[in-house]
């Protein structure tokens, strides 16, 4: 897919939220992100992440990054 | 100017008015700097003149506010690149 198309990366942050029994305003004091970056990525209004915000929600919800994004339409083979 | 310092004080000076804004004033400063020397020599002569002609008109005619427009315009340039900047990080988290 050219790099210039939208993306269709889904984020499964409300997912691993209710999985974790955590709300999104705990794990924003957790992590020290900002309530409203977080429900940007929440609600999908997201098109770009840190690695360091990436990292903080990772360790906080005890999840790799593949737990927290997937790609809409792309079958993952298990390369 | 005062919006644009009101942008810049609710922290988004980089949009596509900001960039509008400051190419106008360069050409206002253009304009101002380069034709209104010329005009009341070119009045005086004009009235002067039998027959209308404007030969041997010259006014004094200084380089700092084409100087201060060629500034302007090119800050307008910088704010136009940080306006895509600031597209580009629209969303980041």
């Amino acid at each position: 897919m050219p790099v210039d198309e939208p993306h269709r990366v889904v984020c499964r942050l409300d997912a691993l939220l209710v999985d974790r029994g955590l709300t999104l305003t705990a794990l924003s004091a957790e992590i020290g992100v900002s309530l409203v970056n977080l429900s940007v990525l929440k609600n999908q209004r997201a098109k770009a992440i840190r690695f360091s915000t990436l990292t903080a929600i990772c360790e906080a919800l005890d999840c790799q990054p593949g737990d927290l994004f997937e790609v809409a339409g792309v079958r993952s083979s298990g390369r | 100017m005062l919006r644009l310092l009101a942008r810049a004080g609710r922290g988004e000076p980089f949009v596509a008015g900001s960039v509008r804004l400051l190419r106008m004033l360069a050409v206002v400063i253009l304009v101002y700097g380069v034709a209104i020397p010329f005009l009341p020599a070119l009045m005086m002569a004009w009235s002067a003149s039998a027959d209308g002609s404007v030969a041997g008109v010259f006014s004094p005619f200084s380089l700092l506010p084409v100087v201060v427009g060629l500034l302007v315009a090119a800050l307008a340039e910088c704010f136009r690149v940080g306006t895509r900047l600031r597209d580009d990080v629209a969303g980041l988290v």
